[in-house]
């Protein structure tokens, strides 16, 4: 049944089919093959959807939505600008900052990439030319998935189970996430030095910074408040999203004044609908993993996997490779729904830590999301920016290189990715 | 037997879907403030007044359900469901044409079995009572029959014009 559900899917998926809609074929096809009730089908869909934890994905985006409509996101580069002020590619570490920024209130890439493509390439590409200006938009946007809060780990958590805590994973990407943010401004201060791109932005000053801090506080303490509580225990990442959403609300009203109660609406329907994509992704899938198990496809996957090596290092740089590959060819959020289920018990076998192993898996994939040809953040900034994969991609790799260096000091020191969310109790 | 039938046939049968478009978006807008408003409202009612809603997480779940299935057939209209484009983007248009419209096919064939298959539970269903609610447990499973129903409608209409939507979007 297994071998039908695979070729099923390819087939399907490499014809055009949508990938959720091409997990669904395949179970479709497989069921008659199991002598399963095609009632299953809408079961397992049904079963999976119907789940809390979930719902901070489409809470999130929310407040994602509300901060673009905001104007949030330009009231963190203005602050960000203060911090930068005239150093070697300034505005290009603006970028990078206002997305470290965003990330640390948005969970997802390309509601950030969308953003920060729309409000700076324009800007960017004047000092830098577009190439250079869509490649830094695209890097910085990355950076959502890794810093809390993540819709990517919530969907990794979803499906490895109970062993694995939405907060813990939230509080495993802090320090990656920092250091790949601190890592990449060098490598813009180095491409500025070396291809010798003008000065821009004023001198720091210590006026100017406290004068951007005080008229932004609001939405600087919206992490400290969203974060701080999910860590706190005070609510659960739902909850905290939620939380996220009112806050974000009563900013955009109260403070920046740019939101409008008209624009509601179409927040909310551009959250569902975001949300429906990965939704149709889990549903879908969800059926598929229900007959991969009962066809005791895992535990067949784990035996082999331990026949090849007993070193949980090389099973760790095994799945870093194959997801390597499958990040460059596959949308991210399928492979956390078809292949989380396979290899986190896997992993757990192997006696490896389920929070560093669970943020691996998120960070290689998110890095996917980087490389062509199948790279979402690249499709949106290249649409926006009105750019070509090949010409982003010429200034993009030494941040994609840095990015999987970093990822391989994660694999073998796993304390950069595991001391904070020890340190704190998970 | 006019020349304009099947332009008028075509005209109405557009309107109709922007019309459940519309109704499913208002439905869409609805579940997705009720779920907010209720999450929102239990983490203020737990640290300011000391008290919980029974019924919150039931509720929640339940709007949450119903915005994203009724949600899925949109990402159809918009071509948001992201998909492979390695051998699709290889091919001249007509026979990228023929072959959407195959794809189309197939996952109508799929949509129709989930509505089906999905009616017939939420009908078993229909007698017996939420947790919290004295409502059907049923309404979970309608929005999956109904927004399959409407999806297959999306379908047909690329199906028809042979042209799917283009979108980029994603929640990672």
């Amino acid at each position: 049944m297994s071998t039908i559900i695979l070729a099923t899917f390819l087939v399907a998926a490499l014809l055009g089919m949508p990938l959720a809609f091409a997990l669904g074929f395949s179970a479709l096809v497989a069921l008659p093959f199991g002598g399963i009730d095609l009632n299953v089908l809408p079961q397992r869909m049904l079963h999976s959807i119907n789940a809390f934890p979930l719902m901070a994905i489409p809470l999130f985006m929310l407040a994602g939505e509300l901060m673009v409509r905001g104007g949030l996101a330009e009231r963190l580069i203005e602050v960000a600008n203060a911090f930068i002020g005239r150093i070697a590619g300034g505005l290009a570490q603006v970028t990078m900052l206002a997305g470290a920024g965003m990330a640390s209130v948005s969970g997802a890439a390309v509601a950030d990439a969308s953003a920060l493509a729309t409000v700076l390439v324009r800007e960017l590409s004047k000092v830098y030319g577009v190439g250079f200006s869509a490649a830094i938009v695209a890097a910085a946007a990355n950076l959502a998935p890794i810093i809390p809060p993540s819709n990517a780990m919530i969907v990794y958590a979803y499906m490895a189970g109970s062993s694995v805590s939405v907060a813990g994973l939230f509080m495993a990407g802090v320090v990656p996430g920092l250091v790949l943010t601190v890592g990449m401004m060098a490598i813009i201060y180095v491409m500025a030095k070396w291809r010798g791109y003008p000065l821009t932005g004023e001198p720091v000053s210590g006026g100017r910074i406290l004068r951007e801090l005080w008229r932004s506080w609001t939405i600087l303490l919206m992490p400290v408040v969203v974060i701080g509580g999910i860590v706190a225990g005070a609510f659960t990442a739902t909850e905290g999203a939620a939380v996220a959403v009112v806050y974000a609300l009563l900013v955009g009203l109260l403070v920046t004044r740019r939101l409008k109660f008209k624009d509601l609406p179409e927040c909310l329907l551009n959250a569902a609908v975001t949300t429906a994509i990965v939704g149709a992704l889990i549903a879908f899938a969800s059926a598929v993993t229900f007959l991969v198990t009962i066809d005791l496809l895992p535990a067949r996957l784990a035996a082999a996997v331990r026949a090849l090596t007993s070193d949980p290092l090389m099973f760790n740089l095994l799945v870093a490779a194959l997801l390597f590959v499958v990040g460059m060819f596959m949308e991210s959020n399928a492979a956390y729904i078809m292949l989380v289920p396979l290899f986190h018990p896997i992993a757990l076998a192997y006696g490896l830590d389920p929070l560093h192993f669970g943020f691996l898996f998120v960070f290689n994939l998110v890095l996917g999301m980087l490389t062509p040809p199948v790279g979402v953040v690249l499709f949106v900034v290249c649409s926006i920016a009105n750019v070509t994969m090949g010409q982003i991609m010429r200034h993009l790799w030494p941040f994609v290189a840095f990015g999987f260096g970093l990822l391989a000091l994660c694999i073998y020191w796993p304390p950069l990715v595991t001391g904070l969310p020890r340190a704190l109790g998970y | 037997m006019s020349v304009g039938g099947p332009t008028v046939l075509a005209r109405l049968a557009r309107g109709g879907l922007a019309a459940i478009d519309w109704t499913a978006g208002a439905l869409i807008v609805l579940a997705m403030a009720t779920m907010t408003t209720v999450v929102a409202v239990q983490v203020g009612l737990r640290y300011g007044l000391n008290q919980s809603l029974d019924w919150a997480d039931e509720v929640s779940r339940l709007a949450f359900v119903w915005a994203v299935f009724l949600a899925i057939p949109l990402g159809v209209k918009r071509g948001s469901h992201v998909g492979m484009e390695l051998l699709t983007g290889w091919l001249p248009g007509s026979a990228r044409r023929g072959l959407f419209r195959g794809v189309a096919l197939l996952a109508m064939a799929l949509m129709v079995v989930v509505a089906w298959q999905a009616a017939i539970l939420a009908r078993d269903q229909w007698d017996e009572p939420m947790s919290t609610l004295d409502v059907s447990v049923g309404l979970f499973m309608l929005p999956l029959a109904i927004g399959a129903v409407h999806s297959v409608l999306h379908l047909l209409a690329g199906l028809v014009s042979g042209e799917p939507g283009r979108a980029v979007t994603a929640v990672e």
